[in-house]
């Protein structure tokens, strides 16, 4: 076994037995078509950085058996669903996380029911600014619903036109909303660094009630 | 077009007209088939497959929808090869009913599993009803939707590079 895979296994064993607190939940707001990398990117990152990580998208298709997919960036991918009564496994991955990952878009069903459940809020800006009025209309519906949710800005792209998005953002939901939007960058590396960084909450109650 | 009253028309025949195509739940889509030997209903959203019971009252169907949740997870396989557009998550349960008691939408945040409410009207005549199915609750109006509109300022800021 490699020093690498030691570390790791040490780190899931220690924080499967010692953690009581269930992991703080980060939904990752889809604000364009093409974000669904951007979230797993920011996954990848925050495992890079050393945390464990569970992510659950509306587009992991399953394959096999196995509810719970491990990546090859090494941070775990399931499916967006509310099943708080189907499975031991879900609370042991809970247990085992450091996060909790919810690859969002604005219109799905299910949306209501998780948004009172975040700790964090990250909006994945588009990197063309002819769809940033498309994006601030989703991104407004959301967030009069959470006013108290503390939310951070990651523009996909690295170019002058993600950053300009970016900083549009930050000032236009300062000035319509009255919000203060944390600046998480755009790239995957600085977004995962500002939110290991951040003093996240930690909710009540796990997300995966379990049947035991 | 005339409001028949609840009960006029049959359980059945609102899941037949749903099967035929002849109504739609808003935001589900249906597999217009009855689904295995227990001749399950089954639609689904972006997130989540469900199983679909109507009825009177959610109480009166809600044990029924969840065995039928049951035992379409055991035969998850052979739904998903039959059905691949349901490559969803089998987990849920959507209940159909004319009828809710007064202050059950409190309770909805209890239900631990995927769960949907509509509220389904029929209208015409028993013989040709037009069905018309809506959320339950319904979602609120008025001041939630002018707080959600984007005003001519925020139009221009966001628009203009």
């Amino acid at each position: 076994m490699s020093s690498e895979n030691g570390r790791k296994g040490v780190q899931l064993i220690g924080s499967y037995f010692l953690s009581g607190i269930p992991p703080p939940r980060i939904g990752l707001l889809r604000l364009g078509p093409s974000l669904y990398r951007a979230g797993t990117a920011v996954a990848a990152s925050l495992e890079r950085e050393g945390k464990r990580i569970l992510l659950f998208s509306s587009d992991y298709q399953r394959d096999g058996t196995e509810v719970i997919a491990v990546r090859p960036e090494g941070f775990r991918e399931g499916p967006l669903a509310e099943w708080k009564t189907c499975s031991d496994q879900l609370r042991r991955e809970e247990r085992a996380s450091d996060f909790l990952l919810f690859l969002l878009h604005p219109d799905i069903p299910s949306l209501p029911r998780l948004l009172p459940l975040l700790n964090l809020l990250v909006l994945l800006l588009p990197e063309e600014t002819g769809e940033a009025i498309g994006a601030y209309r989703s991104a407004k519906r959301v967030l009069i619903q959470r006013r108290d949710l503390p939310v951070g800005l990651f523009a996909a792209g690295e170019g002058e036109a993600a950053v300009a998005v970016l900083e549009r953002f930050r000032l236009g939901l300062c000035v319509f909303l009255r919000l203060r939007p944390l600046n998480f960058g755009t790239t995957a590396s600085t977004c995962a660094k500002e939110i290991v960084g951040l003093k996240l909450d930690s909710p009540a109650e796990p997300y995966f009630h379990g049947t035991a | 077009m005339e409001l028949l009253k609840a009960g006029s028309l049959s359980p059945v025949h609102v899941l037949d007209l749903l099967l035929r195509g002849e109504a739609a739940i808003p935001g589900v889509d249906l597999i217009g088939q009855r689904v295995g030997s227990r001749g399950v209903v089954v639609g689904f959203d972006a997130d989540t497959v469900y199983t679909i019971r109507v009825g009177a009252t959610p109480s009166e169907v809600l044990l029924a929808a969840l065995q039928d949740l049951a035992w379409l997870k055991e035969e998850e396989s052979l739904v998903r090869a039959i059905f691949p557009q349901t490559a969803r998550p089998l987990a849920g349960v959507i209940l159909a009913a004319d009828l809710f008691p007064s202050g059950f939408s409190s309770l909805l945040q209890e239900f631990s599993f995927p769960c949907r409410f509509f509220r389904w009207i029929a209208l015409g005549d028993p013989s040709r009803p037009s069905l018309v199915f809506e959320p339950y609750p319904p979602p609120i109006s008025g001041s939630g939707t002018a707080l959600e509109r984007i005003t001519e300022e925020e139009e221009r800021f966001f628009s203009s590079w």
